[in-house]
């Protein structure tokens, strides 16, 4: 066998450690004579591994007003406090039971959430409202969230969604599709719906992604209630978000001066068309102005967008800044008779 | 002046496709890239060496974002920066007035700013 020589303190440090590395191996396993833990370190070590078992879940109750619309402060930090658990690989036990009120937005919102898990399990208990299973159901929430029924047994579904990193007309096609069949009978272009849903997937293709080798999957959604003859669609991603993706150094120092500070200012602004696109080019970045210029004219309706540290009431221009930032952008509209003329 | 005789009739749903979609190739099917390099670009050609114009008829597909016009006919204009476009281009939309002047102001907007880059 070849020997490698090495100076003597080397040798000895090579020893020291390996000495230490059993040494630590025989006290964790509890070996008799080894440094017996101390109670007091024991006892700290049981709680830990009690409270963070890899197998209980944690249980999270949800807002009772499940809406990013409706309730946005609380879903925001309900939705941050399941990504933290996520990012610490816990299993997540959801408790709806209590929930009265649920939308299309919040169930989107946390199914891209738990999307993006690895190895990671999910339940949830089943709210008490059937009707509030059943859009849980038609959603796919269940494929993610074990616990409810997965079949709409037979009715015809209240909501369809899709999930891609790429623009796919066809599936802006097939959810606008999805309403107006609802709505009318049959199939109906709404160049409005149609539009903001292929800038949100082309936004999220070119802008969202934080590093170029990465890539950034949207989720699409709509729904209809049979209700208010109003139709819900949502669109989802889990990329930068929209202030952070704006290249604001330069822009940002002029808007001081003029006194536009906040995000919430900001994505006014770039939706009135006042700042350019992330890329710096003047003939981008005209997506976000058209969609608003389609809410003037009336052709969509409640357009609400939560992107980071921003919620924005379009339809009312109203602007404010949330607690809790929302992890992405979320785009969400409805549709009447009323907007497809 | 006279207007242009029509040398050709474009219609994206027919010739392109009923569901426009992004800007640019990469990032999708039916993109305004893919729209002006295989149907506007050769067909706005023919219509310039004939002194004639192409029109456009834009009724019939799902709608059009605003990338996917902008790429397509703001980029006519990056890629023949030589050539007006817009004595050979002829709209139709029925369906929704507005496009025809939101592609003109792409169309505007990409020649100002290309003649305030020479300078």
């Amino acid at each position: 066998m070849k020997l490698r020589w090495k100076s003597a303190p080397a040798r000895e440090f090579q020893i020291w450690r390996r000495e230490r590395q059993e040494k630590r191996w025989r006290q964790l396993r509890g070996v008799p004579g080894y440094g017996a833990i101390t109670g007091r370190e024991r006892k700290r070590r049981d709680t830990q591994a009690s409270e963070h078992s890899w197998r209980d879940p944690v249980e999270l109750t949800a807002p009772k007003t499940f809406s990013l619309t409706a309730n946005v402060d609380e879903m925001t930090a309900f939705l941050a406090e399941v990504a933290g658990w996520m990012r610490r690989g816990r299993s997540i036990l959801i408790d709806l039971e209590a929930i009265t009120d649920l939308t299309a937005d919040a169930v989107v919102a946390l199914l891209s959430l738990a999307e993006r898990a690895v190895r990671i399990s999910f339940t949830c208990t089943v709210p008490d409202d059937p009707r509030l299973v059943n859009i849980l159901s038609d959603a796919g929430f269940f494929r993610y969230f074990k616990g409810g029924p997965i079949t709409t047994e037979g009715r015809a579904p209240l909501f369809t969604d899709k999930t891609a990193y790429k623009v796919e007309a066809e599936t802006a096609k097939t959810l606008v599709s999805f309403v107006t069949t609802a709505l009318f009978g049959s199939h109906r272009p709404v160049p409005s719906a149609y539009e903001a849903m292929i800038e949100g997937m082309s936004n999220t293709h070119e802008h969202a992604r934080p590093g170029p080798s990465e890539r950034v999957r949207w989720w699409a959604s709509a729904n209809y209630d049979e209700t208010s003859q109003c139709g819900t669609f949502v669109f989802v991603d889990s990329g930068l978000g929209i202030l952070r993706t704006l290249r604001l150094k330069g822009i940002k120092r002029a808007l001081n001066k003029i006194g536009v500070t906040s995000n919430a200012e900001i994505l006014r602004q770039v939706l009135s068309g006042k700042i350019e696109s992330s890329t710096g080019l003047s003939y981008r970045g005209k997506g976000l102005p058209k969609i608003k210029r389609w809410v003037d004219r009336g052709r969509l309706r409640e357009l609400t967008i939560i992107s980071n540290d921003v919620c924005a009431n379009v339809s009312i221009g109203e602007y404010r800044t949330l607690r809790v930032p929302f992890d992405g952008t979320l785009l969400c509209w409805k549709l009447t008779k009323d907007e497809i003329a | 002046m006279s207007p242009k005789k029509l040398v050709e009739t474009i219609s994206v749903a027919k010739h392109f496709s009923q569901t426009p979609g992004p800007r640019w190739i990469k990032e999708g099917e039916y993109s305004g890239e893919e729209f002006r390099l295989e149907c506007l670009g050769p067909a706005f050609l023919r219509a310039v060496e004939a002194d004639g114009m192409v029109l456009i008829d834009l009724d019939g597909a799902e709608g059009f974002a605003s990338s996917f016009l902008e790429e397509a006919f703001g980029g006519l204009v990056r890629q023949y920066p030589h050539i007006d476009p817009l004595p050979h281009l002829d709209f139709k939309s029925d369906e929704d007035p507005y496009r025809k002047d939101e592609i003109r102001e792409y169309i505007e907007e990409e020649r100002k700013r290309l003649a305030t880059a020479k300078r």
